[in-house]
């Protein structure tokens, strides 16, 4: 391909204008503000164009917008006219404003072929070369920017080739794009390392994380789900002991309406017998029926007063009062006087036995015959025979029978012999001696019972006996008044008694009579009758008290069958019972348990309820852990779709990484071959071009494939880095290197045309002579159109170019200032 | 005699691949389709509603659902509920049908095997309930009606014939065959377990009322039946799904700007209500500064999911030929076999980026 013309149609200070070009060299020289760039910029964008793609406008782009647009102007375009290989004559209409307006044509057939090189929404001449604007400004485009950037920079040399080799000259190179995959999947993978913080790591943990919920999730759906299962079985169990609760309830309930129904019959039959108000009040009478029990009682135990016969007790006194007193002294002769005497007189008899004549003081003795002593005898018998008549008291019977013994005594006494009269003196000493001792202890015996002493002590003797006798008599008389102190107190207490009975009887017909006043009863003079009617009375009343006895026991039963309810309420409660044992019964399934039999219903009903209780206690602690559990449960469909996001973005991550290695792999892959490719004809081109540029200094380029790195072999044999050449030379390699790339990125059968702008600007002038001359040799081959300011370049066109040859040199004049 | 029936409402589903709002969402829409279906039932005042199986999902249902489809179904009374159990809503110990308390006339068949139960006078429907969740022989194998009277059946099986146009993911389950159902006696079989619906000479599958995934277009209804005194029946589709689950796709070649894509998605998405999932489809300009993230949905949309499988504008064939690293490349990209396509195109479009100097290498 070659330029034929471009025509600035409208870009920048050029409106209209148009060059011509030959298709060999080409120099365009014009000073500065000559337009010489703005033709340089009109062939590449009349060539290639502006992308019209979407998105934001490219920098590069706005800044050639910016540049190059006329001012108060929407028109931008720029047309230029190429000629192809294969000889067809194409226009290139580019409409840089509205890159609507765009067309390549066939001069000679007219037929568009914008579709043909289409690229980035709009069309791009370079493109029948196989380039695009973007290759093409970096490959065929060579301004002096890039040469003296090379020149500076020596390693950028290498960077030129990679990036035109990689990229066709674009921003990166394959080295760069194979660093930013790494960096790219440093930060966008990472590695799998547990310590690492990257998504690939992140992303396997979410999703362990994620499965692990899952897990959890859906073991806790299970063990809810069996939960329930066990919390519906331990209901059914509850439901179960209820049953059988009820069964017992019911039957409990159902004796208890039946026992409190009947006490409530009977609570209505008792109501029934107790009077409103009431039991009736008997109390009241209480005392009047003590009062008439009393009466009547004391009636029929009323005292009979006895009749008193004898004397009373005021004769009796007077009785007394008449009465002597009681002698002092002996009422009989004292034993131990009569003792001594009948001594005395034993003596004396066995001594008138022994004709012993008594002393004196036995002389009335001595005296006595037989006949005297039964006078004596007789005597005494008489009178004692005279005192036992029936008048006589004991005493005087008593007195009699002494005086009659006394008599025989005495004439026994006198019929015997004494003592002188039968025994010798001897005994008639010791005789006189007992009648002697006899007579004193007779003697002192007497005195000892209150008689004087004396010779005579049978005359004391005598005394004593009648005074005893008289004394006697006394105390019979005297003893007359014990009998009648005796008898006074019993007649006193006998006639006392008789006036309390005359008293109490007298009361009570009284009281009797009072008492019926009392009970209503009209009052007779028979006690007796009115007595029976009292009893009439006390029958009565015992009838009503058992009638308020009944009644008040009626009142008590009921009062113990209400238990303080009324009777209303209690009927209410009875209803109420029944309807409970009613429900109860309704709720008795046909195969429930059975009432047990003979089973004591309360004790049985504890322990069913105990059951229940127990049973209905477990299912409530299993709903509430179902509950619990229930509100504790993770979303088992939330836990999936986590974990499937988690796969997801695992599989994202991993789909990643295995692009970008896969990138990276093929990258490497497409650079080795490139290179590989590349490097022989970089090689090649500077080995063809190289002597003759150096003057035969350097006879041979190595270029590596790996690297591209240029190495120049000198004539002597020694290798040098292409960065380590002087400026001329490293100029040279670097046009040659350039043009090799461009006939490397053309597509086969093409050539493509070389811009060069300013290239020789930091060159001398042998140098610059030199390049042009190398340029001269190049554009033999393709079309090469250089721009220039220098004098130098001007001044060897002139001399150098040939235009029959192809070759033609533009001398621009300066632009007018505020022309653009 | 009117009869309700619906089936494979999939209470409780998860939905793979979806933002966890979209997903519980699309839950809590499965659920209005129930009280949509029982509130149709009273309008269309039916005799009684029937649940052709897969009601819910027995490994996700949550303890709300079971209180949720346990207050719906009660609260139909006295319209009468029959319920078969599918391969999903299995019954066992812990069915949510075993462990909800529902009244007299919701009735759930519980063996797996046809069991009668009176509809009306000389009317019996037969239903049968999957036991486990896999496994379920026919119910139809030598299986036949007994007494006199119309005979219809309930249960969750598949027809093998309808089976390929199910889809491949389309397990048979119970699988019978429709020349079953009049040689057993039955004149009409309800049956569930088949998304697509389908009404046959002696069968018909509701489908699923709700779509079940974007794009389902062909999701089901719950359907009136009026039988007919010689035991054929009358059928009327009733669209009880809450929203359409849409799956559309937005071109965004030649968009210039984000904002462009923005509108173009903002258009196809006008007067479009339910859960929509867009995906981005066409080359995407390299410099157009777009993210998914970007796009927000109108308030008719319930649920809302993007994707991205745009590409970018390269001329790959046009690089292809350059004699650069960036031409090898592309064309060795091309010629991977190993390759997937959507991993080729990611390669490409990701190492051209990189070659561009582009940091955004991960291509959706």
């Amino acid at each position: 391909m070659r330029f034929v013309s471009v025509k600035a149609v409208a870009f920048g200070a050029l409106s209209g204008q148009e060059l011509q070009l030959a298709p060999r060299l080409n120099v365009v020289y014009g000073p500065n503000e000559s337009g010489k760039s703005t033709w340089h910029d009109a062939l590449y964008a009349g060539l290639c164009g502006m992308r019209r793609g979407a998105g934001r406008t490219r920098k590069e782009d706005e800044e050639f917008r910016s540049r190059r647009q006329p001012w108060g102007s929407e028109e931008f375009a720029a047309t230029v006219r190429i000629e192809l290989a294969d000889r067809r004559s194409m226009e290139v209409r580019q409409d840089l404003a509205g890159r609507v307006d765009c067309k390549v044509t066939d001069v000679v057939l007219g037929r568009d072929h914008t579709d043909e090189v289409v690229f980035d929404g709009s069309p791009d001449g370079s493109r029948f070369v196989g380039l695009d604007r973007g290759a093409f400004r970096s490959t065929a485009c060579v301004r002096q920017a890039e040469l003296l950037e090379v020149l500076n920079e020596r390693d950028r040399l290498q960077e030129h080739l990679q990036r035109a080799a990689d990229t066709a000259g674009r921003d990166s190179t394959a080295a760069g794009a194979l660093e930013r995959i790494e960096e790219y999947k440093r930060e966008h993978v990472g590695t799998d390392r547990l310590n690492s913080t990257k998504p690939l790591r992140a992303a396997m943990n979410r999703l362990a994380d994620t499965e692990r919920a899952l897990d959890e999730a859906t073991a806790k759906h299970q063990d809810l789900l069996r939960l329930r299962v066990r919390a519906d079985e331990q209901e059914a169990v509850a439901n179960r002991a209820r049953a059988a609760w009820n069964v017992v309830r019911f039957a409990l309930a159902r004796d208890k309406a039946v026992r409190e129904r009947a006490s409530l019959d009977r609570a209505r039959d008792l109501a029934a017998q107790v009077p409103e108000g009431g039991p009736i009040p008997v109390s009241q009478e209480d005392s009047l029926a003590v009062r008439v029990a009393t009466a009547v009682q004391a009636w029929e135990n009323r005292p009979d007063p006895a009749e008193l016969g004898g004397p009373t007790a005021e004769e009796l006194q007077k009785r007394l009062e008449a009465l002597p007193a009681e002698p002092a002294g002996d009422l009989e002769p004292h034993p131990a006087v009569v003792a001594a005497r009948r001594e005395y007189d034993g003596a004396r008899d066995e001594l008138e036995r022994l004709q012993v004549p008594l002393a004196p003081a036995g002389g009335r003795r001595a005296g006595r015959s037989p006949l005297s002593a039964v006078a004596l005898a007789v005597a005494l018998g008489l009178i004692g025979m005279a005192a036992m008549t029936p008048s006589w008291r004991p005493a005087t019977i008593t007195g009699g029978v002494g005086a009659l013994v006394l008599a025989i005594w005495l004439f026994l006494r006198s019929s015997r012999p004494g003592p002188g009269t039968t025994a010798g003196n001897g005994r008639d000493q010791d005789v006189l001696s007992r009648v002697k001792a006899s007579r004193l202890r007779l003697s002192e015996a007497l005195v000892s019972r209150g008689m004087p002493g004396g010779v005579d002590v049978g005359g004391a003797f005598e005394e004593y006996r009648e005074q005893c006798a008289k004394r006697h008599g006394q105390a019979e008389r005297s003893q007359r008044r014990e009998d009648l102190l005796s008898q006074l107190p019993v007649r006193r207490r006998a006639e006392q008694k008789r006036a309390d009975d005359v008293d109490r009887r007298q009361a009570a017909e009284k009281e009797l009579r009072d008492v019926a006043r009392a009970c209503g009863i009209t009052s007779t003079d028979d006690g007796d009758l009115v007595v029976e009617r009292l009893r009439g009375w006390q029958a009565a009343r015992r009838g009503r008290v058992e009638q308020a006895s009944k009644q008040r026991s009626a009142v008590d039963e009921l009062k113990g069958l209400l238990e303080g309810r009324t009777l209303e309420a209690f009927e209410e409660e009875v209803e109420n019972l029944e309807t409970e044992a009613k429900r109860l019964s309704d709720e008795l399934s046909s195969d429930g348990p059975a009432i047990p039999d003979g089973a004591d219903l309360h004790a049985e009903e504890n322990v069913r309820h105990e059951e229940w209780v127990t049973a209905q206690r477990d299912a409530g602690k299993l709903r509430t852990q179902v509950a619990e559990r229930s509100r504790d449960a993770v979303s088992v469909p939330d836990a999936e779709e986590d974990v499937e996001r988690a796969k997801a973005e695992l599989s994202r991550v991993r789909g990643l990484e295995r692009v970008l290695d896969s990138a990276a792999r093929h990258l490497r892959e497409a650079e080795d071959r490139v290179h590989r490719d590349i490097a022989p004809r970089l090689a090649s081109a500077l080995r063809a071009r190289l002597p003759d540029v150096t003057g035969g200094r350097y006879i041979d380029a190595i270029v590596d494939p790996a690297t591209l790195d240029v190495t120049v072999q000198e004539a002597g044999g020694d290798r040098r880095p292409a960065t380590g050449l002087s400026h001329g030379t490293t100029e040279m390699v670097y046009l040659f290197l350039r043009v090799a790339l461009v006939e490397h990125l053309t597509k086969a059968g093409e050539v493509c045309p070389l811009l060069l702008d300013d290239v020789t600007v930091q060159c001398d002038r042998e140098r610059t002579a030199r390049i042009l001359d190398v340029l001269r040799e190049l554009a033999k081959e393709r079309q090469i159109i250089l721009f220039s300011q220098e004098d130098e370049v001007l001044a060897w066109a002139r001399e150098n170019l040939d235009p029959e040859q192809g070759d033609r040199l533009h001398e621009l004049t300066p632009v007018p200032v505020g022309s653009r | 005699m009117k009869l309700l029936l619906f089936s494979d409402l999939h209470l409780d589903t998860t939905f793979a691949g979806l933002e966890p709002h979209v997903g519980r969402a699309w839950r809590i829409r499965l659920r209005e389709v129930l009280q949509n279906i029982v509130n149709l039932a009273r309008e269309e005042s039916v005799d009684a509603v029937l649940c052709g199986g897969d009601l819910y999902e027995h490994d996700r249902f949550s303890a709300d659902t079971l209180r949720f489809v346990e207050r719906v179904l009660n609260d139909l009374a006295p319209i009468r509920v029959f319920v078969a159990p599918g391969n999903h809503d299995w019954l066992g110990p812990q069915s949510l049908y075993e462990q909800a308390s529902f009244g007299g006339h919701v009735h759930v068949f519980q063996e797996a095997r046809l069991r009668p139960v009176a509809l009306d006078e000389g009317v019996t429907l037969w239903g049968a309930a999957h036991r486990a969740p896999a496994g379920t022989d026919s119910f139809l194998a030598d299986f036949r009606v007994e007494g006199a009277g119309l005979h219809f059946a309930l249960f969750h099986g598949s027809e093998r014939g309808l089976l390929p146009e199910q889809g491949d993911r389309k397990e048979p389950h119970a699988p019978f065959r429709a020349e079953d159902i009049e040689r057993s006696g039955l004149h009409h079989a309800f049956l569930g377990h088949y998304h697509r619906p389908r009404d046959g000479e002696r069968l018909t599958y509701p489908g699923n009322p709700e779509p079940l995934r974007f794009g389902d277009d062909a999701h089901g209804d719950a359907v009136l039946i009026e039988m007919a005194a010689d035991g054929s029946v009358r059928r009327g589709r009733r669209h009880v799904a809450r929203a359409e689950a849409h799956d559309i796709e937005v071109d965004v070649s030649g968009a210039t700007h984000s904002t462009e894509i923005r509108q173009r998605v903002d258009g196809a998405l006008d007067g479009v209500a339910g859960v929509v999932r867009v995906t981005l489809v066409g080359d995407l300009e390299p410099g157009i500064d777009f993210r998914l993230e970007d796009l927000k949905p109108p308030e008719a949309i319930d649920a809302f999911s993007m994707i991205s499988r745009c590409g970018v504008a390269y001329d790959l064939d046009a690089i292809e030929k350059e004699q650069t690293v960036r031409g090898q490349f592309v064309k060795d990209v091309r010629a991977d076999a190993s390759l997937s396509d959507d991993d080729r195109r990611r390669v490409l479009i990701g190492g051209l980026r990189a070659l561009d100097g582009r940091d955004d290498l991960e291509v959706t």
